[in-house]
């Protein structure tokens, strides 16, 4: 059986390095156990060590560690023009970037804490043909997948 | 199927057939992984990633700084890469 591939939006990620607890976390425990694979984007990573680098600092370092233990496949970003011709894939041009990656990367789930732009609008999930969930509809996902 | 039972303090003895077949001894620690639902996977061994979100949780907490505030930054970050990655020439 092939191993679960879920995609760590930044919201996911960043949810799972800073608290032992939750869903979040238990999906980047599953990564560094090799029981599944996680993937993210370039644009992940970028986006994750900025904000952590502005809003707690003496972090980075850590966060860094962190992405490298959980073992996280890093896949390149979608160039522009994959990107111009796929706008309506996405109501928030912003996530076009995250959103085609996911897809060229063939993952099984995106898993985002990104309400307004993701997990509301059901057309994503059906435009891209990958279904999309809060970290705990992952797990939800990945146990069903185990038992 | 293996099954045990929970005695006092939460204590679970490990069947001797799995502690003989992955050489399990005395002292060994081991991560359980919430999976939810009621369900844990049990690995013989510290996950780095326990440890470093420990260290982060703890940083975090000392600096008051919220989940919220986190994904807020993230949002704003996402919007100025996009900017820089596919507006930008």
């Amino acid at each position: 059986m092939a191993k679960p591939d879920i995609f760590l939006d930044s919201s996911a990620l960043i949810a799972g390095a800073i608290s032992e607890t939750g869903a979040a976390h238990a999906l980047l425990q599953l990564g560094e156990s090799e029981d599944i694979l996680l993937t993210v984007s370039e644009m992940v990573i970028v986006e994750s060590e900025r904000s952590m680098a502005r809003k707690a600092p003496q972090n980075l370092n850590d966060l860094r560690a962190f992405i490298k233990r959980a073992k996280l496949r890093i896949v390149s970003n979608p160039s522009k023009r994959e990107v111009e011709a796929h706008r309506y894939l996405i109501k928030d041009p912003n996530d076009v970037p995250i959103l085609l990656a996911a897809m060229k990367a063939k993952v099984d789930f995106i898993a985002t804490h990104n309400r307004k732009h993701f997990l509301d609008d059901p057309n994503v999930s059906e435009q891209s043909g990958i279904q999309i969930g809060t970290p705990g509809d992952a797990l939800a996902w990945i146990r069903e997948k185990l038992s | 199927m293996t099954t045990v039972q929970m005695r006092g303090k939460g204590t679970i003895t490990f069947p001797a057939k799995l502690r003989s077949k992955y050489k399990l001894q005395e002292g060994e620690v081991f991560t359980i992984i919430d999976l939810g639902g009621g369900s844990f996977l049990l690995k013989p061994k510290v996950l780095e990633v326990d440890v470093l979100s420990r260290r982060i949780a703890r940083r975090i907490k000392e600096e008051n700084i919220s989940l919220d505030e986190l994904l807020q930054a993230l949002d704003d970050e996402r919007k100025t890469y996009y900017q820089e990655n596919y507006i930008k020439k």
